[in-house]
């Protein structure tokens, strides 16, 4: 099978292994040949940038605590279901 | 791995060991270690407090009448990330409150491609989100913004997004965890992300 020449990478495949790929630890021949790409071209370095943003905003995010009406809840749950047992 | 994780695994299994042979204070003790974790992952999924409380109640309850049937082969967050998974698609169609999203195969497809069909320029990009993150205040606005992105996402998308991106697990575990391949998560994974970039920048354009 003949492999495509990784020289001739076009955007929309490079932004395509990108989102895919984002925070993996690679070291493929065809990774090393993105990050190249990247190195020359603005275009997918900007849509990589603002990808890692989206992705940093929703990780930063906070995430309200479980309220102690929930937890006492789950807890008085928990006992009656013990005790059926 | 550190001798502290490797005990903290022992632990665990001890625990579980335990509470499958009906010890109910490991049971609980493992309810106690668990409960955050997935309140917190129902609340990331369903954005609602309610759902996300609703969501811990019935996993505990799954978790307790299920535990015979953990073998110990996968971890046992694994195992239980797959349970509250489960409740998280069972409330969605229960509540059916998410009109707006569109079915997973409606939704990708050449996404990706469509958003480097703009002339690249900067105005194109998230021009206004170029300042560090790490001195933006998600503030209440943006926050609801970013609620309303995600609620969009079709379910198989936004949990994908959510063990992946958010809790960081890695993809070989999301595919445990969703019973599908490496790949169906890193196709579900990247029409997400895209979808969620568009909707933000969207959202700076206003």
């Amino acid at each position: 099978m003949k492999t495509k020449p990784l020289s001739k990478l076009r955007c929309n495949e490079v932004a395509k292994y990108v989102c895919e790929n984002l925070d993996e630890q690679l070291n493929s021949r065809k990774c090393r040949e993105i990050k190249k790409h990247l190195q020359s071209c603005p275009k997918c370095t900007q849509q990589l940038d603002s990808l890692k943003k989206t992705v940093f905003l929703y990780r930063n995010c906070l995430t309200p605590s479980i309220s102690e009406q929930s937890h006492k809840k789950l807890m008085a749950g928990l006992s009656l279901m013990i005790m059926k047992k | 791995m550190s001798t502290k994780q490797i005990q903290t695994i022992e632990n665990e299994s001890e625990l579980v060991r335990k509470a499958k042979g009906g010890d109910q204070r490991a049971f609980s003790l493992l309810v106690k270690k668990y409960e955050s974790t997935v309140y917190s992952f129902a609340y990331k999924v369903c954005r609602n407090e309610e759902k996300a409380a609703e969501t811990l109640q019935d996993t505990i309850v799954n978790v307790y009448r299920k535990l015979d049937q953990f073998d110990g082969k996968a971890k046992f967050s694994t195992w239980l990330y797959q349970i509250v998974t489960n409740n998280c698609l069972m409330k969605r169609r229960q509540s059916k409150l998410d009109k707006s999203s569109v079915s997973i195969e409606s939704h990708g497809g050449r996404q990706e491609e469509s958003e480097l069909q703009g002339d690249g320029s900067p105005s194109q990009a998230l021009v206004s989100l170029t300042q560090t993150p790490q001195d933006e205040v998600v503030n209440k606005e943006l926050r609801e913004h970013l609620d309303n992105a995600i609620l969009k996402l079709p379910m198989e998308q936004r949990i994908v997004f959510v063990l992946r991106d958010v809790e960081g697990r890695s993809s070989e575990e999301a595919a445990k965890i969703l019973k599908v391949s490496v790949p169906a998560v890193k196709s579900r994974l990247r029409r997400a992300r895209v979808f969620l970039r568009k909707q933000l920048q969207e959202y700076k354009e206003v």
